[in-house]
């Protein structure tokens, strides 16, 4: 088929289809289905990454619990490890990959801690966090944090970053609330919404602190929270986070989305501690002026000005935020211009990420959705449990039509994770639903046996030092009709991790003219002419 | 119509003095309204805004209207239910409705009344600017331009309308055109604080932040208590590079921010349950700290909405009415004070300021030392 030809077909309908061979009956728990608590409601988290190093991406999915598990004094349910087969297709990993369970699994985050080469995981619990230390993939060796011992709170989402740029990854851990089974109250009196009986919380409830906690160059890790200054004089609700470079100065900045409570910017001051600046750079609040309640974070060069910007999902009633990036100045919040924010009103949106899933040189982006309270289907409340997933299709001139993801079909999703999962050059998307399954969405903007269609270039950075995969490295890449700068990161979304690597759709073009590496060492790497339609491995030179 | 139904709300206020149950008031809130009954199409084709009620509903639209007054939302829609019940489709309380579920910012129902209205007075200005705001607050910004552009088409001096299209416009993205409409509502209504700050806003979107400082320093005056124009502002200012200034407005902004945020949490509240002590008593003292006269003269104006007093709301009413020089009230509220709170130590210390506040010294003192004796 023609290339254009292919381009029109494409914008005629989703890139996305289910593929339910491809992981079958892998489903979550989170509690029970009324969800009179609050625990019961933020589901598990999932990660993508080649943990066997046999060149495909594999999935982590992190699983709950139930109130009576914890009552008896059970663990929860075990984060679990499936094995790609390389076409997209996955199998439970063998014993040795096992992961013992923690009270009740959250979130999760994938870096390599002791620069072995392998990628390690994090996992977050309501309940003592784990570390899962890769032994040279052929399997996990949990380890608790010394400097996390005897604490238990809440973990959501988790992001590695090299902070004090010392080669090392770091890792910021966030926490939602202090929760105790018999101290929160059940549904009712004060607890209510658009005038139903609800479960109480995040408002009324204790916030917590998060973590910065500092890789000590082994991958073991100090609890650096104060000495970097990264906490705020009062804690929030913290869900989402993402490492970016906003003010392009060098060092790895944190953005964390808060659920009812402004959103932080976490500015890195180059010596080792933070700054937040979430007001003064326009991403904390919604354009009047309101906190909203932040979910999820996806982040993305949409406009081709090398620089990224950030889209946060949010609670009913509130629009999605996409605040558009101005460099050192900050953000400006753009939802309604780029045509997301009012149809986002009536949803509550969790796992997202921008994208160029159909490969037309433009970014794209989604947001997975499904409200908290099941009594969302009640009269009067705008919205509904089960909700419509959306597909954000990149238009010119940073705008998006506003379409069904993949069938239109209304599910109570959280989670999602983004990868090409089969090889085919697209971006695959893998997304948990409460208490359900765990889905996957092939993407069909290429397929493992087309020649023709859309032109895609994936890059993998290797560094020689500690932080082996580059984490922080900024890759700029150039063709004919296009432009973009990514930043290669694995945080991003909603309690969830994204393969160390960058990736680029190239619509019609056939080569990258020019592809810029701005390592965290600060050395370049500058290629030119550089073919499409292949994974491209970029080693750091030593000088 | 108007007169007939003000005339109705008076003598219903009695009535409405008996509140619903609790259990009527929770199952209007979970009744679904596309259940109510339909009439027949074309039923009430005739009918006029300025029709007389039908007697069959008379007294419970009247029932509904005072409730709605009296900020007990539940409660109006008991009565509105029951008045569509008997006369389905009935213009006049579908239009309440419509006010009703928009003020329990249940838009979509809100936008379902306007729009069953409106198929029986096609055109009607209110419903038409109600189903404006709806649509907008749904997000559907589309289809709230097209709404206020048939109210603008009719009644081309409304600053309301002239304001709702140009916020609908911005949402849109399209600044140069919310800017024009926001012009045309401030020709209209010069001092409209909120057409004031959204002029600037589309001012800055637009790159003119030194022309956005006019309208947003004016909107500041009128409504010193809104956080919005600050935190564009601090923007405004970020932007022009006075980063000191810019600063000032942040801390202005994140100490408004914070109260309204806890404003909005206790009216949320009082949406449904219009008569919670804790909120009010917490309103009251949120709008005394924050020199908010305005919120403080209605929050207690709805405070005496409640009788008796329980003992929290009525000192935090008298202290309110004294902050706010409502003497006649206050004199009420304190003799009713001491008449049936006489033991406890609260009242006298209340009473103790209340008489410092009027002048009185020697109350004053009494009524300390009674509160120590106690």
């Amino acid at each position: 088929m023609p290339c254009a030809a292919f381009l029109a077909l494409l914008a005629q309908s989703t890139p996305f289809v289910l593929d339910p061979a491809a992981l079958p009956g892998v489903r979550t728990t989170c509690g029970a289905r009324d969800k009179r608590f609050i625990v019961e409601v933020d589901g598990g988290g999932l990660a993508l990454a080649d943990f066997d190093g046999d060149g495909d991406l594999d999935l982590v999915v992190v699983d709950g619990s139930t109130l009576e598990r914890v009552q008896k004094g059970e663990p929860g349910l075990p984060t679990r490890l499936f094995l790609n087969d390389g076409s997209g297709r996955f199998a439970p990993a063998p014993e040795a990959w096992s992961i013992p369970p923690s009270r009740w699994g959250m979130g999760c985050a994938v870096g390599d801690v002791d620069g072995d080469g392998w990628l390690d995981l994090y996992v977050t619990h309501w309940g003592r966090d784990q570390l899962l230390r890769n032994r040279e993939g052929k399997g996990f060796e949990a380890r608790e944090l010394a400097c996390l011992a005897g604490e238990e709170r809440w973990g959501t989402s988790a992001a590695f970053l090299d902070f004090d740029r010392d080669g090392a990854l770091d890792l910021a851990v966030l926490n939602y609330l202090t929760f105790e089974l018999g101290k929160v109250p059940p549904p009712g009196g004060d607890c209510r919404w658009k005038g139903h009986d609800v479960m109480c919380g995040p408002q009324g409830l204790a916030a917590e602190h998060d973590w910065l906690l500092r890789n000590q160059g082994d991958g073991t890790f100090s609890d650096a929270t104060a000495a970097a200054k990264f906490a705020p004089a009062s804690a929030a609700f913290a869900l989402g986070c993402v490492t970016l470079d906003y003010d392009l100065d060098g060092d790895t900045d944190l953005y964390v989305a808060n659920d009812s409570t402004p959103n932080f910017l976490w500015e890195n001051q180059g010596d080792g501690t933070f700054r937040e600046v979430g007001l003064q750079r326009g991403v904390s609040h919604d354009m009047n002026g309101k906190e909203q309640a932040g979910m999820g974070i996806a982040v993305g060069d949409i406009d081709g000005d090398r620089r990224e910007d950030l889209l946060v999902t949010n609670f009913s009633g509130e629009n999605n935020a996409l605040y558009m990036s101005r460099g050192a100045r900050g953000f400006v919040e753009r939802s309604g211009p780029a045509g997301i924010g009012g149809p986002s009103i009536a949803r509550l949106g969790w796992g997202t990420a921008l994208a160029d899933f159909d490969l037309d040189g433009r970014l794209d982006g989604f947001a997975l959705n499904g409200h908290v309270y099941p009594q969302a289907d009640s009269p009067g409340t705008d919205t509904s449990y089960a909700q419509p997933a959306d597909f954000y299709r990149g238009l010119p001139e940073g705008r998006f039509a506003v379409e069904p993801l993949v069938d239109g079909a209304p599910r109570v999703l959280r989670a999602s994770t983004v990868g090409d999962i089969d090889g085919d050059g697209d971006l695959d998307l893998v997304a948990l639903e409460l208490d359900g399954e765990v889905l996957v969405l092939r993407n069909r903007a290429r397929t493992p046996a087309s020649e023709a269609g859309p032109q895609w270039l994936r890059v993998e950075l290797r560094s020689p030092g500690k932080n082996r995969f580059a984490l922080g490295a900024r890759v700029s890449a150039k063709w004919v009709g296009g432009q973009r700068a990514v930043e290669v990161r694995t945080s991003g979304g909603y309690q969830s991790s994204v393969p160390p690597e960058v990736h680029f759709g190239l619509g019609a073009a056939t080569k990258v003219e020019r592809l810029e590496v701005l390592w965290p060492s600060g050395r370049t790497s500058t290629l030119e002419n550089v073919e499409g339609n292949r994974v491209l491995r970029i080693e750091e030179p030593r000088s | 119509m108007k007169l007939a139904l003000v005339l109705w709300a008076a003598l219903a206020l009695a009535l409405s003095s008996s509140a619903q149950s609790n259990e009527e008031r929770a199952a209007a809130l979970t009744f679904d309204p596309a259940r109510l009954p339909r009439a027949a199409e074309g039923h009430w084709s005739a009918w006029k805004p300025s029709d007389e009620l039908p007697l069959s509903v008379r007294d419970s639209m009247g029932v509904a209207l005072a409730a709605y007054r009296e900020s007990d939302y539940a409660a109006a829609l008991v009565h509105l239910h029951g008045v569509l019940a008997r006369e389905p489709d009935f213009p006049a309380a579908l239009y309440q409705l419509g006010v009703t579920h928009f003020r329990l910012r249940r838009y979509g129902d809100g936008a379902k009344a306007f729009e069953r209205f409106l198929a029986a007075a096609p055109g009607e200005l209110g419903a038409t600017q109600g189903l404006a705001h709806c649509y907008y607050s749904l997000g559907d910004y589309p289809r709230a331009q097209a709404h206020y552009e048939r109210v603008l088409a009719v009644a081309a001096a409304s600053a309301e309308a002239w304001r709702g299209l140009g916020l609908a416009l911005l949402r849109q993205g399209d600044a140069q055109g919310g800017l024009a409409r926001l012009d045309r509502a401030l020709e209209l209504k010069p001092d409209h604080a909120d057409a004031l700050a959204w002029r600037a806003q589309a001012l800055f979107d637009l790159g003119r932040p030194g022309e956005a400082l006019v309208p947003l320093l004016r909107s500041i005056e009128l409504a010193p208590h809104e956080p919005r124009p600050w935190f564009l502002l601090a923007q405004v200012q970020s932007e022009l590079g006075r980063e000191e200034e810019a600063e000032r407005a942040r801390t202005q902004f994140r100490e408004l921010g914070a109260l309204e945020q806890e404003v909005r949490a206790q009216e949320g509240l009082l949406l449904y349950d219009p008569r919670a002590i804790e909120p009010l008593v917490r309103l009251l003292k949120l709008h005394r700290a924050s020199r908010n006269s305005g919120e403080l003269r209605d929050t207690l104006a709805r405070a005496l909405r409640i009788t008796p007093l329980p003992l929290e709301l009525a000192v935090e009413a008298l202290d309110s009415a004294d902050a706010l020089g409502q003497r006649d009230v206050a004199v009420r509220l304190a003799a009713d004070l001491e008449q049936r709170f006489s033991n406890t130590r609260a009242a006298w210390e209340c009473l103790a300021r209340h008489f410092a506040v009027v002048g009185d010294a020697a109350r004053a003192r009494q009524a300390r030392e009674r509160a120590a004796q106690l």
